[in-house]
C-alpha cells in the first residue's frame, strides 16, 4: 500500500492573466515502500510537484493515482512534513501531535489521543518536551514535532519538502539518521517522497533519485546500496564517489545553463 | 510572564529620597496653607484630594519594586504630581482663574464623597451599555469576519464596502437610530454596536485573508474540515491580533457611549457630566471627566491583564 503514479502531469500557475508552466508532462511511478528523494536546483519544480502529491495544488493536466485510484485533495493515507515554521504556536508539542490524530481518528477518546501523543514524541526523542510549545523548542526539535505529528496518522506515504533545510548541519546528520531508523522500523515500510538540494542526503536515504530539471524529471537514478547505510564508510565506496560525482556533474550543468554559460565554481 | 515584571530590590532611601516623594509632600503642606479661594467659595475638606495623592505615591512606590519601569514609575509620579501641584497652586493659593470655571482640587475630589452612590449607580448603568454594545460588536465582528475572510470571492467583495463604511464614525448616525429605536437604552446599544462593528469586521476580514499560508497548507494536510479549520486553527491564530484591538475598539466604544448619553439619557456617567455642565457645575464636571478617565483606564489595564494570560505564545 502506497504506490504512486503520475501520468502526464502537467501544472501551470496563474496570476491574474499571466501563465506559468511550471511542470510540464511528468510521468514517474513510485513503488510501495520505497524511499525517494527529489533533488534539482532552485525553481525547477519540486515544491511544485509535492504540492499536487499533497493534494494542495490541483493539476491542470493528467493525474496522480495512489494505489491505483485518483487523488482528489489531501487525504489521511499521506502526511506532509514541510520546511519550517508549521507547527501551531498556541498548542503544545503533544497537542500539535494529537491534533493530526484528532481530525481522522474522530471515534478516539481523549485518554487514547494522548497515548498516542507520547509515543510518537518518544519515537522522536522528545518524551521531555511533551508541553513544551513550539516557540520554546529548538528548531530542530520542532521538526522532530513535525515528523511526530505526520507519523503519528500512520499514514502510507509521507512527503517531505526539505524538512531539514533550514537545520543546522550537525542537527541534521542526527535527524537524517533518525528518519532512516523509523522508516527502517516499521514492518510494512512507508512510501517516503523526500526533497532535498543535498546530494549526500539523498544518496544516504533515498532507494531512487529523481532528478528534476526546470519542469520535468529528467533522470531516475537508483541507488543500490545496501542499508543499513553507515555513514562514515559510505564515503569510501566506490559506488557512493560515481553516484555522487555523476550527480554533482548534473547539477553543475544544470546551474551553468540558468546563468548563461559562464566557468561557475561549486 | 514578562521579564519587566519581576521584583527588584529598592532600599529605603531609594524609596524615600525622590523627586515624587518631594513633590507629595509640597502638595500636601500646600493644602494646609492659607487659601486666597476661600474668601470667595467655600472650600470642601481636603480629605479627598489628599487621600488621591496618597493614592498615587503608594501605586507610585509598589511600581518602583517591579523590573524595568522605575524610571518609568519616577516620570509619571512626577508629572501627576507637578500637575496636581500647579493646580492646587494656581487656583486656591494663587486665584489666578476665574474660580467658578476651574473648580479647586480639594473641591472636586470632595464631591467623590458628596455624590458617590449617584455616580456608582450612573457607573453600573453606563457599563451596562458599553459592555453590551462593546462585546456584541466584538463577537459579531469576529465571526462574522471570519467567515468571509475564509471565502475568497466574498471577501474581496465585502472588504471594500467594509472599509468605505467604517469610515463613517458612528456618531453621525447615531441620532437617526436614537429616533428609530423604541427605547434609549436599544438606541445606545446599537450606536456604540456600529461605533466598532465594522472596522473590527473589516479588520478581521484583512487578517483572515493574510494568514500565513504554512499555517493554512498545515492544517488542510492534516485533513481539518471547515469548522475545525475555522475555530480551531483561524480563531486562535488571529486572537492575539484581536486583543490588540479590543484596546482601541474599547476606546471607541466609550467615545461613542458619553456621546449617546449627552444627547438623551437620564443616568450614566455621560449624563451626570452633560447635567453638570448644563448647571455650570464645573466641579462635578470636573468630578465626572475624572471618573471617566479612570473607567476607561481601569477596562485598559483588564484587557492587558486578558492578553498576559490569554497569549503565552505571540510571537
Ligand atoms: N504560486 C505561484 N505562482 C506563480 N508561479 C509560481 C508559484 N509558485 C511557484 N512558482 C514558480 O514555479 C516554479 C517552480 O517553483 P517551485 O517552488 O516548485 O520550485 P522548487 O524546485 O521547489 O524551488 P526551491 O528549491 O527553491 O524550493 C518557479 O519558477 C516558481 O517561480
Ligand atoms: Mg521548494
Amino acid at each position: 500500500m502506497g504506490r504512486i503514479e503520475i501520468q502526464d502531469l502537467s501544472l501551470v500557475y496563474r496570476s491574474g492573466r499571466e501563465k506559468f508552466l511550471a511542470l510540464d508532462n511528468i510521468n514517474t511511478k513510485i513503488d510501495d515502500g520505497e524511499f525517494v528523494c527529489i533533488v534539482g536546483s532552485s525553481g525547477c519544480g519540486k515544491s511544485t510537484l509535492l504540492g499536487v502529491l499533497e493534494g494542495l495544488l490541483t493539476p491542470t493536466g493528467g493525474r496522480v493515482l495512489i494505489d491505483g485510484k485518483p487523488i482528489h485533495g489531501t487525504g489521511p493515507e499521506r502526511a506532509v512534513v514541510f520546511q519550517q515554521y508549521t507547527l501551531f504556536p498556541w498548542m503544545s508539542a503533544i497537542q500539535n501531535v494529537v491534533f493530526g490524530v484528532k481530525q481522522v481518528r474522530r471515534e478516539l477518546s481523549a485518554k487514547q489521543l494522548e497515548e498516542i501523543g507520547v509515543e510518537f514524541l518518544q519515537k522522536v526523542g522528545l518524551k521531555d518536551f511533551l508541553h513544551k510549545r513550539p516557540g520554546e523548542l529548538s528548531g530542530g526539535m520542532q521538526q522532530r514535532v513535525a515528523i511526530a505529528r505526520a507519523l503519528a496518522v500512520n499514514p502510507q506515504i509521507l512527503l517531505m519538502d526539505e524538512p531539514f533545510g533550514a537545520i543546522d548541519a550537525k542537527t541534521r546528520l542526527t535527524l537524517q539518521e533518525m528518519l532512516l531508523n523509523l522508516w527502517a522500523e516499521d514492518a510494512e515500510k512507508k512510501t517516503v517522497v523526500f526533497v532535498t538540494h543535498d546530494i549526500d542526503e539523498a544518496i544516504l536515504l533515498s532507494d531512487k533519485i529523481l532528478f528534476m530539471e526546470p519542469k520535468r524529471i529528467s533522470r531516475e537514478i537508483p541507488v543500490t546500496m545496501p542499508r543499513p547505510r553507515d555513514r562514515d564508510s559510505m564515503y569510501d565506496d566506490k559506488e557512493f564517489r560515481d553516484l555522487r560525482n555523476n550527480l554533482v556533474i548534473l547539477f553543475y550543468k544544470d546551474i551553468k545553463e540558468q546563468i548563461g554559460g559562464e566557468e561557475v565554481m561549486l | 510572564m514578562s521579564a519587566a515584571n519581576k521584583d527588584v530590590k529598592v532600599g529605603l532611601r531609594g524609596r524615600l529620597i525622590n523627586l515624587p516623594v518631594a513633590l507629595y509632600i509640597a502638595s500636601v503642606v500646600l493644602v494646609f496653607l492659607p487659601s486666597r479661594m476661600a474668601e470667595r467659595v467655600t472650600m470642601s475638606n481636603p480629605i479627598a484630594f489628599i487621600f488621591v495623592l496618597t493614592f498615587t505615591l503608594v501605586f507610585f512606590w509598589i511600581k518602583l519594586g517591579k523590573k524595568g519601569g522605575t524610571q518609568q514609575a519616577k516620570d509619571i509620579a512626577t508629572v501627576i504630581f507637578v500637575f496636581f501641584l500647579l493646580w492646587e497652586a494656581i487656583t486656591t493659593k494663587l486665584d489666578w482663574l476665574p474660580y467658578i470655571f476651574v473648580p479647586a482640587p480639594e473641591n472636586v475630589f470632595y464631591s467623590y464623597i458628596q455624590l458617590w452612590d449617584y455616580m456608582l449607580s450612573g457607573l453600573a448603568r453606563s457599563l451596562y451599555l458599553l459592555l453590551t454594545g462593546f462585546i456584541a460588536s466584538l463577537v459579531i465582528g469576529v465571526s462574522l469576519g471570519i467567515a468571509v475572510g475564509w471565502l475568497p470571492r466574498l471577501r474581496q467583495a465585502v472588504f471594500p464596502i467594509a472599509k468605505a463604511i467604517s469610515t463613517v464614525p458612528a456618531i453621525v448616525y447615531g441620532p437617526y437610530i436614537v429616533v428609530i429605536m423604541p427605547t434609549f437604552t436599544a438606541a445606545s446599544i446599537l450606536v456604540i454596536f456600529f461605533g466598532t462593528f465594522w472596522s473590527t469586521f473589516m479588520n478581521m476580514i484583512n487578517r483572515v485573508g493574510t494568514i500565513d499560508a504554512r499555517i493554512i497548507n498545515t492544517a488542510k494536510v492534516l485533513n481539518v474540515n471547515t469548522r475545525t479549520m475555522l475555530f480551531h486553527i483561524i480563531m486562535p491564530y488571529t486572537l492575539p491580533r484581536i486583543i490588540n484591538d479590543m484596546s482601541v475598539a474599547l476606546s471607541i466604544s466609550m467615545m461613542t457611549l458619553t456621546f449617546a448619553e449627552m444627547i438623551g439619557a437620564d443616568r450614566g456617567i455621560g449624563y451626570f457630566v452633560r447635567r453638570s455642565l448644563d448647571y455650570a457645575n464645573y466641579t462635578q464636571a470636573f468630578a465626572g471627566i475624572f471618573f471617566i478617565a479612570v473607567v476607561i483606564t481601569v477596562l485598559q489595564v483588564f484587557i492587558t491583564v486578558l492578553k498576559k494570560k490569554l497569549i503565552k505564545w505571540d510571537y
